[in-house]
């Protein structure tokens, strides 16, 4: 169960910003910024944020949609960086993502059988009857009637498309998924639906996943550790518990205090962060959360802080050393 | 009976929408009354009519739709009965509405301070000086830094959240007495989010606004209104004040929509879920729309529409079996 499956150091991910007529390279946009993070066999590791905080080009650059500007991936005990070719090939059938929107990433001309059949056809894995045997018992496995495989996308709804994502996601078995915000185009009562044939399917095929999404409350339910991300890095991983329970980062304190909850009434909200998420492209000096923190310090503008912390819980913030104990302002 | 205070006050809205697969009712027999300074919520799925109601209102609904029946007052006057001419003269001064997406809503080639001047020309007798003066004053009032520099700059040029902010001093920049909100923070983060419930919630305090909020979002709703309306498939099921609804709701839908929704500090192994998904328009049973979702459906839902019966005071239900 402890077994480390996805293991990244010091990802980053910046997109070359070209301007002039010789399309120099002037700056960069450093959507992921040195992050570590490592993903343990059956767990769910939840990433949330704003948007533009670099979630989805994490994803996407930790299953090499992306190639990453530096850093290591580590994946089923191979260094996925280095695969080339046919092993990259191999490698991938491992690993495979869930989009946002579902009625972007299906093909509206094929049918729900085409789409299905495609991953077998790429990996040359099954043949005639077998493969239609199995494209049935993925319809099945996600909640859809073998008799809908010559439908097309279009017929189906929001739910449904995305049970049809997912069907394709386990298709050739993978290890780990990483789902980028699958149930935020969708209602809160189709929501639900997904959110709980995620979690049967996890417990059936003994999956691993990444949940990148930007509601806490999904996240809170979904999740067993939680990285929490601004402006492309890391500032606060840990536990769902200690998140949830005892957040340390200033921005992670402010998210959960920005939840709307139901059912406690109407009340006057409280301001809980002043300001916007800076561009990437000039993220601010040293702590890049410093000009909206309301606990800044002086040594905040000048250096950058480290996550650190213990097991449970890590904190990239000057308010706490190396264990993660809050210090007190004086011995700064 | 007629309640004085009532500011806004809705009797069997009926919209239609006439398609080649015939007439749908997009809203129907949908009442309400919003008082002075109070906040309505209006909640429900996408499809479930409740932007159809605030456009019904705002006398913004196109071919093929049709408002079908029902009255419309707002301070006494019945707004579906007006002619387009003087509709015109209510809509933006005594009423207003902010949208979901401010970035269409905005013209992208006019600055922000031009749309908003346009506004206010259009309904206060001023000069062009003194509605300039009023907008930057808006944009000031709205928490926007820099207003002078702002009313010069186009939409593209702010963020998300200060385009939401230039919309809201764009409704306000006549005074309305009565202001429409239709999923103003949707497509905001949630910091941003709280910003803007909040601003919504001082300027509301301050002007004594009567307001209609529409969300899908129940978190949201249950913080910002005083009453909700529950919607399903174009008609009400459920009507409270927020705390009841949300801690007693008794209609089987209401009570699905809370349970489906993950919730911070709760967390069951599994979600409750609606199965089945909402009804095509074409396609609604002819009894209650929610029946062959419902978990508690009796003989009687398939074949009639349950009223709207008052359980307690100030709780209405639309069901044949309520919790």
């Amino acid at each position: 169960m402890n077994q480390i499956i996805l293991e990244a150091k010091n990802i980053k991910k910046y997109f070359p910003i070209k301007k002039g007529l010789l399309l120099r390279h002037v700056a960069d946009c450093k959507a992921v910024d040195d992050v570590t993070l490592s993903v343990k066999k059956g767990e769910t590791l939840g990433i949330v944020g704003e948007s533009g905080c670099g979630k989805s080009t994490l994803g996407r650059t930790l299953i090499r949609l992306y190639e990453p500007t530096g850093g290591q991936i580590n994946f089923g005990g191979k260094d996925f960086i280095a695969l080339k070719g046919e092993s990259l090939r191999q490698k991938r059938k491992e690993m495979q993502m869930i989009f946002q929107d579902p009625y972007a990433s299906l093909d509206p001309r094929m049918t729900i059988g085409q789409i299905l059949k495609q991953p077998f056809e790429i990996h040359g894995i099954l043949k005639g009857n077998e493969r239609d045997e199995k494209v049935k018992w993925l319809l099945e496995m996600v909640g859809l009637k073998a008799s809908q495989v010559n439908r097309y996308p279009h017929e189906f709804s929001g739910g449904q498309r995305q049970r049809i994502c997912i069907a394709r996601a386990i298709a050739l078995e993978p290890e780990l998924i990483i789902c980028d915000e699958p149930v935020s185009a969708l209602d809160v009562s189709i929501q639900a639906q997904i959110l709980n044939l995620l979690k049967d399917l996890q417990e059936r095929l003994n999956l691993t996943y990444i949940f990148i999404s930007h509601d806490l409350s999904v996240v809170q339910y979904f999740c067993d550790r939680i990285a929490v991300m601004y402006l492309g890095k890391i500032v606060e991983i840990g536990t769902r518990e200690e998140i949830f329970s005892h957040p340390k980062h200033p921005y992670t304190q402010a998210l959960l205090g920005s939840i709307p909850r139901v059912g406690e009434g109407k009340k006057k909200m409280k301001q809980t962060l002043t300001g916007e998420v800076p561009s990437p492209i000039s993220p601010p000096s040293g702590c890049s959360f410093h000009p909206r923190c309301p606990k800044k310090m002086d040594i905040c503008p000048k250096q950058i802080p480290i996550l650190e912390g213990t097991a449970d819980q890590m904190t990239a913030c000057w308010l706490y050393d190396k264990k993660g104990d809050l210090l007190h302002e004086k011995s700064l | 009976m007629i309640d004085s205070d009532s500011v806004v006050r809705v009797e069997n809205l009926q919209t239609t929408f006439f398609m080649k697969t015939g007439p749908f009712h997009a809203v129907n027999n949908v009442s309400y009354d919003i008082k002075k300074g109070e906040t309505l919520g209006i909640v429900g799925e996408s499809g479930c009519g409740k932007s159809v109601t605030s456009f019904s209102l705002m006398g913004l609904i196109e071919k093929p739709g049709k408002i079908t029946n029902g009255k419309a007052f707002l301070n006494g006057r019945d707004l579906l009965a007006l002619p387009e001419s003087q509709m015109q003269e209510v809509r933006g001064a005594e009423m207003a509405m902010i949208f979901q997406e401010p970035m269409t809503a905005l013209n992208p080639v006019l600055t922000i301070g031009y749309q908003i001047d346009e506004q206010i020309l259009r309904h206060k007798k001023c000069s062009a000086k003194e509605a300039r003066d009023r907008s930057v004053e808006m944009l000031k009032l709205v928490g926007i830094p820099a207003p002078i520099e702002r009313y010069s700059n186009y939409p593209h040029q702010l963020s998300g959240g200060m385009r939401q902010r230039a919309m809201i001093a764009m409704a306000l920049s006549c005074d309305p007495i009565f202001l429409i909100a239709d999923e103003p923070t949707t497509a905001l983060d949630v910091t941003i989010q709280a910003q803007i419930l909040e601003l919504f919630q001082n300027l509301q305090e301050k002007f004594k606004m009567s307001v209609q909020f529409i969300t899908h979002d129940l978190g949201v709703i249950s913080e910002v209104s005083d009453k909700v309306i529950v919607m399903y498939a174009g008609q009400t099921c459920e009507k409270a004040d927020t705390l009841t609804l949300f801690r007693s709701p008794r209609h089987p839908y209401t009570a699905a929509l809370v349970e489906s929704r993950p919730r911070v500090g709760h967390r069951p192994h599994r979600l409750k879920t609606i199965e089945g998904t909402v009804p095509a328009p074409h396609e609604l049973p002819a009894g209650c729309p929610f029946f062959n979702r419902c978990p508690r459906a009796v003989a009687e839902c398939p074949i009639q529409k349950p009223p709207l019966v008052q359980l307690e005071p100030g709780h209405e239900v639309a069901c044949f079996n309520p919790l």
